[in-house]
């Protein structure tokens, strides 16, 4: 080292000595300065920090250069090179040099800011703004001035003429009945079948879309069911036109592709109207009150069933179910338990409700609730999953339906989760985007109600024992025995009846595998109902319930079909199959239309409850996973169990389950690829075949974003179960240790914590002591709670060691006040298509991030390396020169 | 007009301060309140800023026509009479009330009368529309006057509206929510709403004022609000 | 009128909340609050004073009838 110092000493001195025989003693030292800097501080090779002084020193005698000019030149320079790095001297700064000049010299670029040319982008924007503003201001006053003349029409139609003609007898007449009926058949037939020369069809389908799009918004039941006649209408056409004009006899392969698309069209055509059909009226039931006196209201058990689920689930069930309002000597709770644990033994006892095991497990549920009828004798039966703690107005909202009509034999009411569930946490949209449940307990299941065909489904619903005796209890042939159940009821001749109003709240699911494990279970099911004791075929139901059914079991028969919709279009792109055999723009004038009234007109019956596109999304995330046990129990409904292993319990970390979303992976490769392979024949192949090309890339980019979504899910979001906190709204007090009271605002709450705002700013600190006090109906209780957090008028409280007495007080006043859910449908605004398209497609864009930054270990390497590469070739790419701020002109 | 008469079932219920506080909630929503002391206390002022000096009132007056001039107004507009030094017999008591019922006031005008726990109400002349509010506390005593309290107005016709109020309720003590509990399912006349403990109550009455004024955002503020919008709906239900 | 607050919510009307809120939310008396009878008896068992005069309140009440 020494030795090292002394030869470099040695080694200046002696240039030094040759260079003062060149230069005067000043420019020796300028030079060992600069050399100096050259290799210390920028990192130059010993050879160029030696040249480059030289350099300048060369320069300077033509042009002088102070320190100003210097300055200047140096900032001048980093405006037209911004991407140069330090080290100054590299290769890749080399490159960027020689392409950033070769840019600045092809293309005439200023550093200077220049306003003329940003007034001109300004006024750019300004235009298309304003065309924009002016479209949605046409839209709106198009769709206002819709909704006036469809008023207008609807007045002048009632009036007493028309009613007159409407109640003749000969209505009734049968023959002209069925001559109506007739006709009626007639018109649609000729409508659907009448072939149109192109342009004909052009003018057709707009003149339909025109319709549909203006009538989209006008309130009423009139414009829906114009709407769905024209959807129909639309759809049916289109699947005469792909039957008899669209299939490809010439090529085999083609044939067989397009067969199997048009298959599965079909299939979305029956779902459609099938749909249609079963939500074209809910009923919106309301509940009815229950008659004063209490001593004539009937005995109700409670079942809670449960299996594996810990103790802290099950315990606030069952003492929400003790506070329902019911008189206590009619309302028997039973705890269920297979799993057959002491524990819960000594819990039921503890807090005083009954205990129900057995010596088997035969049947899960429907066994083990057939084994508790045994024991007891309940007029009714309510049944609540372990985890969903009812509302104390469960019975009074529901049992008058029985008291009304004794044929009603089952009140369902719909399961609302307080926790989000896996798509709604992994995709980050609780409360944004109606989840998955919503469609069916928002709209289906009240659609169903109209036509006395309402679904049980298996928790937060009460039951008649007289009823369930007849057909001999719970059904257990089936693995979702509360559909089957429900079927053999309604068989028996008895009524359903569902009210939509949130009794009883719960935890979703905790994992994504766990979701699909519980979907399949129900896919499997349902394929096995349709085996054993098929809607269709049998005695007891009308065609309506048959058709709901159907449409039920149908749903979930979606396996096939969509991942043949998520495939199709790489048949033309792979294989060359035509297999939609007609004409580019007769492909385009009759699908993209059709999909649109389609769309508009699904958006306006479901819009509340799903948003476009993302029944799609969840229906991909299925697919895969549902077609198996739905086609294996539709072949041999008795073999075979499919469940995934769930995995259940807390993500403490963030991490990608790439079990299951493997399909999907495989799916989403196979489509890329597509892509670019379209994207290489349309360069290079064929002229002739760019429209359907085109066409097959438009579909597989859309196919792209849905799985990207898809993929999305599978990213399992970091979540602590232990503590689910539910936003809430209702008042309280709370009295601090020197006795002063304050009136709070309970902002949200959970099983062991409150959340609270007080009207102004207070002066609580932390753990000080405060008693926490809520009211139930006439009833005040009081918590010793800490102040756990302060936030100015924010104060979370920790209640901590509460007696039972205590612990039931608080369910009361918080998870199974009466209010406590209402709220949950009024979150949502009504469908926006393009908005929802928005939300899916950034969506999926992070389906895509997730994928690269979940990667396995063994791929990680490998992009690592793929984004720097990447990297470092785009840093090379010239840039656009910096603009030169006027304010340090 | 319509009459309140608040007493105590016992001492130390704290009748006083519940009239007090009512006759300033009642001022809020605009209503016209006479208060009357009865009580020989005498103390129905110092909650309104009367001077702790003041010790004259009606009782120093030979009849209630002369005391016209011991009405006073505190600052929210609440008309009080105090009682003053003198102890006084029934009769002049009987004469009292008449007396205020007959003042030309406006037939929505309430007049809360604070009377002293030990009177007893068949010595007066009641109305149908008059409201008495006995006002107890959650213990075994009051428990027990109460049960006694519902015997005798079982035996006796009794002319009036006869309400239990409790005051002072703290639910964090067990045997006051066990109480309350059995009271609020089984004694009849048991009024819906109920008065909680509140430091702010005591200590406004040490800065010469009520409640209502001093903390609007406590519980006491709504508790009294909600008194006075009880008794305005049975009032409306009287008419 | 009927038809116009139908028309407002599609699930329940304004009105229908409203009428929720007022017998659950604790506003109202209407709504059917059950007694609870066992805590009651739970209650009595527990202190000797309030036993006894519901003691003398039921004999009382047996011997008027």
């Amino acid at each position: 080292m020494i030795k090292h110092h002394y030869a470099s000493g040695v080694l200046q001195q002696f240039f030094a000595l040759i260079l003062s025989i060149l230069f005067t003693e000043k420019l020796v030292r300028f030079i060992f300065y600069k050399f100096h800097c050259y290799f210390n501080q920028h990192k130059m090779s010993a050879l160029a920090a030696f040249v480059t002084p030289f350099f300048l020193l060369f320069v300077a005698l033509f042009i002088k250069l102070d320190n100003k000019k210097k300055q200047q030149l140096k900032t001048k320079l980093s405006l037209l090179y911004p991407h140069i790095t330090s080290p100054f001297g590299s290769l890749a700064n080399f490159v960027r040099i020689l392409l950033q000049s070769v840019y600045l010299i092809t293309f005439n670029v200023t550093t200077k800011d220049a306003p003329s040319r940003n007034e001109h982008t300004k006024a750019t924007a300004r235009l298309i703004n304003r065309v924009f503003r002016i479209i949605r201001y046409m839209d709106s006053k198009l769709t206002r001035r819709c909704k006036k003349w469809w008023l207008q029409f609807q007045k002048k139609t009632n009036v007493k003429p028309l009613q007159r003609v409407n109640s003749f007898n000969l209505w009734q007449n049968r023959i002209l009945k069925f001559v109506f009926y007739f006709m009626l058949a007639f018109t649609v037939l000729l409508f659907v079948t009448v072939p149109f020369s192109l342009e004909a069809q052009a003018i057709f389908i707009s003149l339909i879309l025109i319709v549909a799009y203006s009538l989209r918004r006008v309130d009423g039941q009139m414009a829906t069911i114009t709407m769905i006649t024209l959807a129909v209408t639309t759809s049916t056409r289109y699947l005469w036109w792909r039957y008899t004009d669209t299939l490809n006899w010439g090529d085999p392969l083609a044939l067989t592709l397009g067969i199997g698309l048009l298959l599965a069209e079909t299939y979305a055509w029956l779902v459609l109207i099938l749909g249609f059909f079963q939500t074209i009226n809910p009923l919106h039931r309301k509940p009815i009150p229950m008659d004063g006196d209490t001593s004539k209201w009937p005995t109700v058990d409670i079942y809670i069933p449960t299996y594996n689920e810990p103790l802290n689930v099950v315990k606030p069930t069952a003492i929400a179910a003790q506070s329902i309002d019911w008189p206590a000597d009619k309302l028997n709770i039973y705890i269920l338990d297979d799993g057959k644990r002491p524990e819960f033994a000594e819990m039921a006892k503890e807090i005083g409700v009954g205990y129900l095991d057995r010596p088997d497990n035969s049947h899960a549920k429907a066994g083990n609730m057939n084994h508790a009828m045994k024991y007891t004798d309940g007029e009714y039966i309510a049944i609540f999953d372990c985890d969903h703690i009812p509302a104390r107005s469960f019975l009074q909202m529901t049992m008058g339906q029985f008291i009304k009509d004794e044929k009603v034999c089952l009140v369902q009411t719909p399961h609302h989760f307080f926790s989000a569930d896996p798509f709604e946490r992994n995709l980050d949209n609780h409360r944004q985007i109606p989840n998955e449940n919503m469609l069916f307990y928002g709209l289906i299941q009240d659609g169903n109600d109209m036509w006395d065909a309402t679904f049980f489904c298996g928790s937060c619903a009460v039951l008649k024992r007289k009823a369930l005796d007849d057909i001999g209890g719970f059904a257990v042939e089936t693995v979702t025995e509360d559909a089957h159940t429900a079927l053999r009821m309604q068989r028996a001749g008895y009524k359903t009846a569902y009210i939509n109003i949130p009794q009883a709240a719960g935890l979703a699911t905790d994992s994504l595998s766990a979701h699909v494990g519980q979907r399949i279970r129900w896919a499997r099911g349902m394929a096995q109902i349709f085996r054993l004791d098929n809607p269709l075929l049998g005695k007891g139901l009308s065609l309506v319930q048959r058709l709901c059914y159907i449409n039920a079991m149908l749903h979930f028969l979606s396996g096939i079909p969509r991942i043949v919709f998520l495939t199709a279009p790489l048949a033309l792109i792979y294989l060359d199959a035509y297999i939609i055999y007609a004409p580019f723009i007769a492909i385009f004038l009759y699908i993209v239309p059709t999909l649109m009234q389609v769309k508009i007109t699904n958006s306006r019956i479901q819009g509340k409850y799903r948003y476009s596109f993302w029944g799609e999304v969840y229906e991909s995330v299925l697919a895969w996973y549902i077609l198996k046990p739905t086609t294996v129990a539709l072949f041999n409904p008795n073999k075979g169990k499919f469940n995934v292993t769930e995995k259940g319990g807390l993500n403490d970390v963030a991490r990608y389950d790439w079990l299951i979303s493997k399909p999907y992976i495989v799916l989403l490769l196979l489509n890329v690829l597509g892509m670019c392979y379209a994207i290489f024949r349309l360069i290079f192949g064929d002229v002739s075949q760019i429209g359907v090309l085109l066409i097959s890339m438009l579909w597989v980019s859309y196919n792209m974003m849905i799985l990207g979504a898809a993929v999305a899910v599978a990213a399992e979001a970091k979540q602590v179960r232990s503590s689910h906190r539910i936003k809430a709204n209702f008042p309280a007090a709370i009295r601090l240790a020197n006795g002063r009271t304050i009136k709070v605002k309970i902002t949200d709450y959970s099983d062991s914590g409150v959340g609270i705002e007080t009207v102004h700013e207070h002066s609580c600190r932390e753990n000080d002591k405060v008693e926490l006090l809520m009211s139930r109906g006439k009833k005040q209780f009081s918590f010793p709670t800490f102040i756990c957090n302060t936030r100015k008028r924010q104060i979370g409280l920790t209640l901590r060691d509460l007696s039972l007495d205590k612990q039931k007080a608080f369910i009361q006043c918080t998870f199974s006040r009466a209010d406590a859910w209402l709220d949950w449908q009024d979150n949502f605004k009504h469908d926006k298509p393009s908005y929802s398209f928005k939300r899916v497609f950034y969506t999926s864009l992070r389906g895509y991030s997730n994928l690269i930054f979940h990667a396995p270990k063994p791929f990680r390497p490998f992009i690592i390396f793929m984004t720097n590469v990447i990297e470092v070739m785009i840093s090379l790419l010239p840039k656009k020169p910096k603009k030169y701020s006027k304010l340090y002109d | 007009m319509k009459r309140v008469f608040l007493k105590g079932i016992k001492g130390g219920t704290g009748s006083t301060s519940v009239a007090a506080n009512l006759a300033c909630a009642f001022r809020k929503s605009n209503e016209d309140i006479l208060l009357i002391d009865l009580d020989p206390k005498s103390d129905v002022g110092l909650h309104l800023g009367l001077p702790w000096q003041h010790n004259s009132g009606w009782s120093n007056f030979p009849n209630f026509e002369s005391a016209i001039e011991e009405f006073f107004t505190d600052n929210d507009g609440v008309i009080f009479l105090p009682y003053g030094s003198n102890s006084l017999g029934i009769k002049r008591l009987q004469e009292t009330i008449a007396g205020v019922s007959n003042l030309k006031t406006s037939q929505s005008a309430w007049v809360i009368f604070d009377c002293p726990n030990y009177i007893d109400l068949n010595d007066f002349s009641f109305t149908e529309q008059d409201i008495v509010l006995e006002v107890i506390n959650c213990d075994a005593i009051c428990h027990s006057l109460v049960y006694k309290r519902l015997v005798s107005l079982n035996q006796a016709t009794k002319d009036w509206q006869h309400y239990f109020l409790v005051n002072k309720y703290n639910s964090a003590s067990e045997l006051e929510s066990d109480l309350l509990q059995v009271w609020q399912s089984e004694t009849p006349l048991l009024a819906p709403i109920h008065i909680n403990k509140d430091e702010v109550i005591k200590e406004s009455t040490a800065f010469k004022n009520v409640a209502v004024n001093c903390a609007p955002y406590s519980v006491a503020y709504d508790d009294f609000e909600t008194l006075a919008g009880w008794l305005v709906s049975k009032a409306s239900k009287n008419d | 009128m009927h038809n116009i607050y139908k028309d407002q919510s599609n699930i329940l009307t304004q009105y229908d909340i409203e009428c929720l809120l007022n017998r659950f939310g604790g506003k109202d008396q209407s709504y059917i609050e059950i007694v609870d009878v066992q805590k009651n008896q739970q209650i009595f068992a527990k202190y000797p004073l309030l036993k006894e005069i519901s003691h003398a309140k039921s004999i009382s009440t047996l011997k008027n009838k």
